[in-house]
């Protein structure tokens, strides 16, 4: 479901992503790497914020550099930035709403699928409580149900975890775990806990070149992620 | 139930944002009592007044731009949240300026009725590409009410400049179409087309959400 050839990410002429081959089919994947290795600008790719330097990327069937094919990624699409405010002066409800006008939801759905997704983050009490009345780690929250409102084949999170208690953090990867049946997740952190918890495979990133492709279990049999990062082949 | 519920979401996040809204509708309103200072002067740039309704859509885009939305990072995702967004923001903020600029014309602060007059041309624009957008899409429809526009005007000034056949600049000539465009009864045009567009766009505010449509 999303298929990345040769892909490669600069920033100004810095080279955040190094002709990355990548083929991730619906389940949890885990995005594993130092500071400054290329996790978050690989998931700004993926998320359509912005396009690959070099290489090819199909997103959920579609090139994501066609404008109509994107637009109907971006519809299928849950996106968690690494920082994401809301409107300070809006409710949890409205925060979720706007949300699901952006990605195009019909009217007389949005409003049950708001509340489904703010329930399945455990706010349902706060839901009509302004965004800047709420803890971090709630806010952190209403960040993950704006991603999850629209049902998406496609949900990209960037460090979900950060801020959440280790109750709300077993929770979400519950959350992660019924998901990936249907939906391809691509989650960047930098706990191993958090792959533990959830993930199918993983995926470790050093300097912007992949180091490490598969299973927990694999990773563990290459003598694990210190090892990988720190003197570990590319395995690809 | 408190009022402000009833409005969509949408409409509701566009003040949502303090800073860049009252960003927007200032500057907004200091175009408008700019082109109307300059509109009608002999040295007055002709090209500048033609892309006159364009101006308030750059500021809006400036206002919003950079970090000034927390949402950015998201918003740049979503399908809604590119032209589309910027044209609704511009609308919304034409719609409180223009009725600002005509209310502080008429009290005499803001120099003359003018100020107001150039922003009506502007909400019309913006609210034709969004109707069209609902059909064609938002990059065709601003394309298509863009070239219609400057088409329009030169066509205009074409004609006028073969009925005087003494006129040899086609700049005041450019000048005398933009003011007749914009003169009072030319308001109450723009004002029916702008009610009628509206009505339109309300009746057509579903087609956006139809994942066969642009």
């Amino acid at each position: 479901m999303i298929s990345a050839r040769r892909v490669t990410v600069r920033h100004r002429r810095t080279t955040a992503v190094d002709s990355l081959y990548l083929e991730l089919p619906h389940g949890v994947h885990g995005l594993l790497g130092p500071n400054g290795s290329g996790k978050s600008s690989l998931l700004a790719v993926l998320a359509t914020a912005t396009g690959p330097a070099e290489g090819e990327l199909r997103l959920l069937g579609r090139d994501p550099a066609r404008p109509a094919e994107r637009r109907e990624i971006r519809r299928r699409l849950g996106y968690l930035p690494q920082k994401c405010e809301m409107f300070r002066g809006f409710t949890v409800r409205e925060c979720v709403a706007y949300a699901a006008w952006l990605k195009d939801m019909p009217t007389r759905t949005g409003g049950p699928a708001v509340e489904r997704a703010v329930e399945r983050v455990g706010l349902s009490a706060r839901i009509d409580k302004k965004y800047r009345s709420l803890s971090g780690g709630m806010q952190r929250r209403v960040g993950i149900a704006q991603a999850l409102v629209n049902r998406p084949e496609l949900l990209l999170l960037d460090e979900p975890t950060n801020g959440l208690d280790p109750e709300q953090r077993d929770q979400l990867h519950l959350l992660l775990k019924e998901l990936s049946a249907t939906t391809v997740v691509v989650m960047a952190t930098h706990l191993l806990e958090d792959v533990e918890g959830c993930c199918n495979s993983v995926v470790v990133l050093k300097d912007g070149r992949k180091r490490f492709a598969g299973s927990l279990d694999e990773l563990r049999s290459a003598g694990g992620y210190a090892r990988v990062i720190a003197d570990g082949p590319d395995r690809l | 139930m408190n009022p402000r519920q009833l409005l969509p979401v949408w409409l509701r996040a566009v003040p949502g944002l303090r800073w860049p809204w009252l960003l927007a509708v200032s500057g907004v309103c200091a175009v408008g009592v700019w082109l109307g200072r300059v509109a009608g002067q002999e040295d007055t740039l002709a090209l500048l007044l033609l892309l006159a309704p364009l101006l308030p859509l750059v500021w809006v885009a400036v206002s919003y731009g950079g970090k000034a939305d927390p949402f950015a990072p998201v918003v740049r995702t979503t399908p809604a949240g590119g032209l589309r967004l910027l044209l609704l923001r511009t609308g919304v903020v034409l719609a409180i300026s223009l009725p600002l600029l005509a209310a502080t014309g008429l009290a005499g602060l803001s120099g003359s009725l003018w100020a107001a007059a150039w922003l009506m041309p502007c909400l019309t624009l913006t609210l034709a590409t969004l109707v069209l957008s609902s059909y064609i899409g938002c990059l065709l429809g601003a394309g298509a009410v863009a070239v219609t526009w400057l088409l329009g005007v030169s066509a205009i000034t074409r004609l006028s400049m073969r009925a005087d056949r003494q006129v040899t600049s086609w700049r005041p000539v450019l000048l005398k179409v933009l003011m007749d465009l914009l003169d009072f009864g030319s308001q109450f045009l723009w004002a029916l087309a702008a009610g009628a567009l509206t009505l339109l766009l309300t009746l057509r505010r579903e087609s956006f959400d139809d994942l066969r449509s642009r």
